[in-house]
C-alpha cells in the first residue's frame, strides 16, 4: 500500500456531551481520527451514534467539550465564533441534505454569497462563480431561483456554494438523502471528480450504503466511538494495490 | 371664549376625539391599502438599481438601460433628496441649534429652496391655467355693448340645463343634498365668460376696446353687474391658477420625498454594507408580500393616527412655549371668565406702561398694544349651525401684522397682500380678512358681501365685505378678522336706535395684547396692574404662553390623555406589531440564517439583515402614512377637534419627517429582539433539528 498523504483533519481525544436536565448524554468519547489530504470519507452509523455531531465540530460549528480538532495548521477548537466564521469562509466548504439554497437568490447570487465575505472585485467573483457553476454543469441555469430547479439541481448548486472558495475540506450531511437515484450518482459523481482531480479532502455522512461506496475509506460510529469498516477499506487496498501493479 | 355661545365643552371634545380617531382608523387602513402598489414601487426602483449594478453583458440596448439606471436612479435620489429635505428646512438645522432660529422661521436655505421650488410651480401654474390680468381697469361706460354682453352672456351660461326628460316621472325628494339655501355660494365663472373676459382685457390693453362707438347710455346696475362679472372671472382664473399651483406643489414634493431621502438612504447603505446584503434584504421584503404588507399596513395606521395625535399636541406644546425676549403678555379681567374689560382700561394700562423705567418700556407703546373683541355670529339666524357661526377677532387693523401672533409663517407675498388688506380695513371700517378655509367652508369668496347676525352682541348686524383671506395651512385659516371701528360704531348706532347703550358697551375689551422688552418689564408691569383698587373690574396680565395654557386647562385632563396615553400607546403598538411581524419572519427563516452563518457571516451582519429590513420597512411605511395623513387632512380640511377657538388642526410640514422618524425608529426597536434571536442562532442546534 502506497505511503499515505499528510492528514488534514486531525482529531484528538474528541469529547461532546450535552445535558439535558440533570442527564448529561454523551454523544462523542475520546474519538480520535486522522483525514488525509485528498480522502473522500463516509461516516456512517445509526441514529444518534454522533455522526453529525462530528461533521458540525470538524467544520467548527460547535465546539467539543474536550479534545482537539485541528484543520491543516489550524487548531480549530481554540478559535472563537467570529474566528471560526472566518474559517469556514476560506476553508470550509458545506452541502446539506436538503441543499438550503436561499430561495430569494438565483442560483448565480446562491453561489456568490460566500465570496461577499472575502476581499475580492465583483469580476473576480463572477469569474470563481462561473468555473463552479461549470464543474456542476449548471452555468445555463445560473440565473434561476433555486424554486426553478429540480432537487438534483439545486444540490449540484450547492455544491458549487460549498467548492466556490476553493476550501480544502467539504462537508456534507447526507447529500443524496433528498435524491432520486439518478440525480444521486450525479452528485457523487462531481464529489467524486472533487475529490480525485481537485484533491479537495470530503466527510460525507450518510445512510445509503450506495454513497459510501464511492468514498475512498469507510467509518461507522456507534455509541460516539469509531468503528472501522475493515471489509470496505480491505477492498479499496485491494483495488488501490491491483491498480498499481 | 367661554360663554360666548361658541366654545365646546371637554364632553363634546372627547366624544369627537373618539368619533375622530374611529374615522382615522378608517381612513388609514383605506389610505395603506392604496398606497401599497407606491410602497412596492419605491422597492422596486431600488431593485431595479441593484439589477443595474449587475449588468456587464447583454446586447447594448439592455446595457445601456442599465446604465442609465445605475447612475440615473442614483443622482435622481440626491437631486430629489436635496430639494425636499431643503424645503422642508432640514439643512437649517444646524444653524437653527447654532443661532436659536425659533422653529416657526424659515432659516436662508429653505426660504432660498422654498422660493425656487414656489417659483417653478408658479411657472407651471401659468403655463397650465394662465390667470387673466388683475389689475386691467375696464371703463364700462366707454364700451355699454360690451358690458351687456357679457352680463348676458353670464346669465345665459349659468341659465340651470333642462331638466332631463324622466324627471316628471322621479321628482328629486325634497331637501335631498346640496348646501342650505343661500350658502352655496355663487358659481364658478363659466369657461366662455372667462374667455370673453380674456378677449376684453386683450382689447383693453390693445386700446381697440374703447374704439367702439357708445351705444347709449349705462345704467349704474349695468355697470355694477359687468364689474361683478368681471371681478368674479378674474378672481375665479386666479383661484384656479392658485389651485393648480398648490396641487403641483403637493404632488411634486410627495414625489420628491419618496423618490429622494429612503432610496438613497438605501442606495449609501449599499456601499457601507455591500450591495448583496441590502438586495438580500430588499429580496428578503419582497418574497413574502403578505408578511411585508401587513408589516407595512401595521406601521402606516399607526403612523397616520400618531401624526393626527401629534399635530393636535404640537400644535397646543408650541402655543405654551415660553419666550424670553419680546415676550407678549396678555391682559385679561382678573376674577370673571369671559373676560370682560371696559373699553377705558386701555388708556389706564397705556399710562402705566409710560411710568415703566426705560429699559423695561417698549419703544412706541401704540404699536405694541392691540385690543381684541370676540364678535360671534352666524349667517343664518334662523337655523344657525357650526358651519354658517363666525367667529371674529375685533380688533385695530394696523395692529394685525405687528401683534399677531401666528403670521410668522406666512410668506413675502402673502404678507404683502396682508398688509394691503389691513389698509383697506382701515379705509373701509367694514371689510374683513377671513380664513381661507373657512370661506370655503362658509361657500363665500373674497369679493362678496355678507350680513352676519351676531350672537353675543345681542340685536346687532354687521354688513361685511370680504377684501382677502388669511392663506390655507396657516393659524388662522379658520378665523375672521374685522375692524374694532366697526364694532364700535355698531354699538353707538344701537344707541341711537334704543337711546340706551348697548349692554355689551362698556364690557368691549376681552383681551389687551402688550409687547414687553424682557420678563423684567412684565414683572414690573403684572404687578402694578394687580395693584387693588387700580382698575374696576380688576384685571391680570400673564404671559403668552401661560395664558395659552390657563385657557387650555379645561382640556388639560383630554390633552393629558393624549400625550401619556394615546400617543404612547400608539407608540408601544406600533413596536409590538412590528416586532411580532418581524419576529414570525426570523422564527421561519431560522434554517435560512443559519446557513448564512455556516458559509461564514458574522452574527452582527445577520442582526444587520434584520434590522436592514425593519428599518427599510418602518421608515418606508411612516413617510407614506405621514404624506398620506399631510395631504389627505390638510386637503380635507384639517382635524376637525374642537378645542376651544382652535377647531380644526392640520397635519404641520415637519411631520414629513419625524413621521418616517417613528416609522424607522419604532420598526428598529421591534426588530431588537428578533434580530438578537437571529444572532444567537446556532446553525448546528438548526440543523440537528432539521434532521
Amino acid at each position: 500500500m502506497a505511503s499515505s498523504p499528510r492528514p488534514l483533519v486531525r482529531v484528538r481525544e474528541l469529547y461532546r456531551s450535552f445535558v439535558r436536565g440533570t442527564e448529561e448524554i454523551r454523544v462523542l468519547q475520546k474519538l480520535t481520527l486522522d483525514v488525509p489530504e485528498g480522502e473522500f470519507l463516509a461516516l456512517m452509523g445509526p441514529s444518534g451514534s454522533g455522526k453529525t455531531t462530528l461533521l458540525n465540530l470538524i467544520a467548527g460549528l460547535d465546539t467539543p467539550t474536550g479534545g482537539d480538532i485541528y484543520v491543516g495548521d489550524e487548531h480549530v477548537s481554540a478559535m472563537s465564533e467570529s474566528e471560526l466564521a472566518r474559517w469556514r469562509t476560506r476553508s470550509v466548504g458545506f452541502i446539506f441534505q436538503f441543499y438550503y439554497l436561499l430561495p430569494v437568490l438565483t442560483a448565480y447570487e446562491n453561489v456568490e454569497l460566500p465570496l461577499l465575505l472575502l476581499p475580492m472585485t465583483k469580476e473576480q467573483r463572477r469569474k470563481q462563480v462561473l468555473t463552479a457553476l461549470d464543474l456542476v454543469n449548471l452555468r445555463d441555469r445560473m440565473n434561476h431561483r433555486p424554486a426553478m430547479l429540480s432537487g438534483g439541481q439545486q444540490q449540484r448548486v450547492g455544491i458549487a456554494r460549498a467548492i466556490v472558495t476553493d476550501p480544502a475540506l467539504i462537508v456534507a450531511d447526507e447529500p443524496t438523502g433528498d435524491l432520486d437515484t439518478k440525480s444521486a450518482a450525479e452528485v457523487l459523481s462531481i464529489m467524486q471528480i472533487l475529490c480525485t482531480q481537485l484533491n479537495k479532502t470530503i466527510i460525507m455522512v450518510t445512510h445509503d450504503p450506495h454513497a459510501a461506496e464511492r468514498a475512498t475509506r469507510v467509518l461507522h460510529l456507534e455509541k460516539g466511538r469509531l468503528v472501522e469498516d475493515d471489509s470496505r477499506t480491505a477492498e479499496l487496498a485491494k483495488r488501490e494495490q491491483a491498480a498499481v501493479s | 371664549m367661554s360663554g360666548m355661545g361658541l366654545e365646546t365643552s371637554l364632553v363634546e371634545t372627547g366624544a369627537a376625539l373618539l368619533g375622530i380617531l374611529l374615522r382615522l382608523v378608517v381612513i388609514a387602513i383605506i389610505a395603506g391599502v392604496l398606497t401599497l402598489p407606491l410602497f412596492y414601487g419605491v422597492l422596486a426602483l431600488k431593485v431595479a438599481w441593484f439589477w443595474a449594478c449587475d449588468v456587464t453583458s447583454g446586447r447594448a440596448v439592455r446595457r445601456a438601460a442599465a446604465a442609465a439606471l445605475k447612475y440615473g436612479l442614483p443622482a435622481l435620489s440626491l437631486v430629489a433628496t436635496i430639494l425636499s429635505l431643503g424645503y422642508f428646512g432640514a439643512f437649517d438645522y444646524p444653524n437653527r441649534l447654532a443661532t436659536g432660529l425659533p422653529r416657526n422661521k424659515m432659516g436662508p436655505t429653505q426660504q432660498a429652496v422654498k422660493e425656487r421650488v414656489d417659483k417653478a410651480m408658479r411657472w407651471y401654474g401659468e403655463f397650465k391655467n394662465p390667470a387673466l390680468p388683475q389689475d386691467v381697469p375696464i371703463v364700462w361706460a366707454r364700451c355699454p355693448e360690451t358690458a351687456r354682453e357679457l352680463v348676458k352672456l353670464n346669465a345665459e351660461e349659468l341659465k340651470p340645463p333642462p331638466p332631463p326628460p324622466f324627471e316628471k316621472m322621479f321628482p328629486p325628494s325634497e331637501g335631498g343634498g346640496g348646501p342650505p339655501p343661500g350658502m352655496a355660494g355663487p358659481p364658478e365663472t363659466p369657461d366662455a365668460v372667462t374667455a370673453r373676459v380674456k378677449e376684453i382685457i386683450r382689447k383693453a390693453q390693445d386700446g381697440s376696446l374703447y374704439s367702439e362707438s357708445p351705444a347709449g347710455e349705462i345704467t349704474k346696475e349695468e355697470i355694477r353687474a359687468a364689474d361683478d362679472v368681471y371681478d368674479r372671472a378674474v378672481k375665479d382664473s386666479k383661484a384656479t391658477q392658485d389651485k393648480t399651483v398648490a396641487r403641483a406643489r403637493g404632488i411634486s414634493l410627495f414625489f420628491l420625498m419618496l423618490v429622494g431621502p429612503i432610496p438613497l438612504a438605501v442606495f449609501t447603505s449599499s456601499l457601507v454594507f455591500g450591495r448583496r446584503g441590502v438586495v438580500l434584504v430588499l429580496r428578503s421584503l419582497i418574497r413574502s408580500l403578505l408578511r411585508t404588507s401587513l408589516t407595512y399596513l401595521a406601521v402606516f395606521v399607526l403612523v397616520f393616527i400618531l401624526c393626527a395625535v401629534w399635530s393636535v399636541l404640537d400644535f397646543l406644546s408650541a402655543l405654551t412655549v415660553q419666550k424670553d425676549q419680546n415676550l407678549k403678555g396678555i391682559v385679561t379681567e382678573k376674577y370673571q371668565i369671559p373676560s370682560q374689560m371696559k373699553p377705558s382700561h386701555l388708556q389706564g394700562i397705556k399710562d402705566m406702561i409710560a411710568e415703566l423705567p426705560p429699559d423695561q418700556r417698549p419703544d412706541n407703546i401704540d404699536d405694541n398694544i392691540m385690543t381684541w373683541a370676540f364678535v360671534g355670529g352666524t349667517l343664518d339666524p334662523n337655523k344657525r349651525t357650526f358651519q354658517n357661526s363666525l367667529f371674529f377677532f375685533a380688533t385695530e387693523p394696523e395692529k394685525v401684522l405687528k401683534m399677531m401672533p401666528g403670521l410668522e409663517d406666512l410668506t413675502g407675498e402673502e404678507l404683502e397682500q396682508l398688509r394691503k388688506a389691513t389698509a383697506e380695513m382701515e379705509r373701509e371700517p367694514r371689510a374683513v380678512v377671513i380664513g381661507a378655509e373657512r370661506l370655503r367652508q362658509l361657500g363665500k369668496r373674497v369679493g362678496d358681501r355678507m350680513k352676519l347676525t351676531s350672537i353675543n352682541y345681542k340685536d346687532i348686524e354687521f354688513d361685511f365685505i370680504i377684501i382677502a383671506a388669511f392663506p390655507s395651512g396657516s393659524r388662522w385659516e379658520q378665523s375672521a378678522v374685522m375692524n374694532r371701528k366697526y364694532l364700535d360704531n355698531e354699538l353707538d348706532a344701537y344707541k341711537g336706535r334704543n337711546g340706551k347703550e348697548h349692554p355689551l358697551a362698556d364690557k368691549c375689551m376681552n383681551l389687551i395684547w402688550i409687547r414687553l422688552p424682557n420678563p423684567k418689564a412684565f414683572d414690573t408691569l403684572s404687578e402694578k396692574m394687580s395693584d387693588p383698587g387700580k382698575f374696576s373690574p380688576a384685571i391680570k396680565m400673564e404671559i403668552e404662553s401661560s395664558a395659552y395654557a390657563n385657557f387650555l386647562s379645561p382640556y388639560k385632563t383630554l390633552v393629558s390623555f393624549m400625550r401619556y396615553a394615546l400617543a404612547p400607546g400608539l407608540l408601544i403598538i406600533t413596536t409590538l406589531v412590528t416586532s411580532l411581524v418581524i419576529g414570525i419572519g426570523v422564527r421561519e427563516r431560522r434554517t435560512e440564517i443559519a446557513v448564512l452563518k455556516v458559509l461564514g457571516f458574522r452574527p452582527w451582519m445577520v442582526l444587520g439583515l434584520i434590522l436592514g429590513e425593519a428599518l427599510l420597512v418602518g421608515t418606508l411605511s411612516g413617510f407614506m402614512a405621514t404624506a398620506t395623513a399631510y395631504s389627505l387632512v390638510n386637503a380635507l380640511g384639517g382635524i376637525p377637534l374642537p378645542i376651544g377657538f382652535f377647531g380644526k388642526f392640520f397635519i404641520p410640514e415637519d411631520a414629513l419627517w419625524w413621521g418616517p422618524a417613528i416609522g424607522g425608529v419604532t420598526s428598529l426597536i421591534g426588530s431588537v429582539l428578533p434580530s438578537v434571536s437571529a444572532y444567537r442562532i446556532k446553525a448546528s442546534q438548526v440543523f440537528s433539528r432539521v434532521t
